[in-house]
């Protein structure tokens, strides 16, 4: 059995507690753009040079009844290098429950919770470690370790496009990837 | 006038670098600028003791980093000396996104 994992975004002013996103949309192609409205279209939302991206607030999302458990997390960025000018900034690792990004409304003020540098494509296993929980990213109780007895969330696995002296265009497609093992 | 410099880790380079300090035009973050061209961005207006800390936060979440062609050269040399090992364990799942 293998289980179904699901990107989701989460988008718009913060709300509730612990907080996250007023939508939440899956996510299987995101773009970093100057706007959070996951329908805009990247292409007219370019990011202003010197500025940054919205930060874009990813989850995965895995279906009860698809998995026994899923464990040992990482996120990173593990395929194709960005053009000079411009820095991926992430998550940082989650290796307790009070290490998970609390959802804040996104903007392009860069932001210094992202720690991780994930500019460069890195072997997976120098990602970061991510945690799982019941009932969406934002909720507290997140664990190495989960099982399949409802459906599961990762921590929140934000990044930001920040910008200074890149060429005008677009950028390289790039791939992140999460690992987990499942049993 | 020299331009101001901070010591600073490089995520690429894996070490502690000088970086050239400089403002943004466009919002007045400061960009801290390693020669192999990464930088980190700090707040605008940012105080000293802040400004440590995050620099202190950005090394420690950024060593230990393995990038692809360090593990390729890595592989590499592994397969050099024990050439029966030829079958690493691969992890069971992937799950990625395709970004741009």
């Amino acid at each position: 059995m293998a289980a179904t994992a699901t990107w989701y975004a989460d988008h718009g002013t913060q709300t509730g507690s612990p907080t996250k996103g007023t939508s939440r949309d899956a996510a299987s192609d995101v773009n970093w753009k100057n706007s959070d409205v996951q329908a805009n279209v990247y292409s007219s939302y370019p990011i202003t040079d010197g500025t940054n991206s919205y930060e874009i607030w990813l989850n995965c999302k895995f279906t009860s009844g698809s998995f026994n458990n899923v464990l040992a997390g990482l996120f990173a960025h593990t395929l194709t290098a960005f053009a000079g000018g411009l820095v991926l900034k992430g998550t940082p690792a989650c290796t307790g429950d009070g290490d998970k990004l609390a959802y804040t409304t996104p903007s392009i003020t860069a932001n210094t919770n992202l720690t991780t540098t994930m500019t460069s494509a890195i072997a997976i296993g120098s990602g970061v470690a991510v945690f799982f929980g019941a009932t969406g990213p934002e909720a507290t109780g997140k664990a190495s370790t989960t099982d399949g007895s409802a459906d599961k969330y990762t921590n929140f696995l934000t990044t930001q496009l920040q910008v200074s002296g890149a060429a005008a265009g677009d950028t390289a497609q790039v791939t992140l990837t999460l690992q987990y093992n499942e049993n | 006038m020299s331009k101001p410099t901070k010591t600073i880790f490089c995520a690429k380079e894996q070490k502690d670098t000088v970086h050239v300090l400089s403002l943004s035009a466009a919002n007045g973050e400061i960009i801290a600028q390693c020669d192999c061209g990464e930088f980190v961005k700090f707040p605008a207006g940012i105080k000293k003791a802040e400004f440590d800390a995050l620099i202190e936060k950005h090394k420690i979440a950024n060593e230990g980093q393995v990038s692809i062609e360090q593990a390729e050269k890595n592989l590499q040399e592994l397969a050099d000396l024990t050439e029966r090992v030829s079958n690493p364990m691969l992890p069971r799942q992937y799950n990625d996104i395709h970004t741009k």
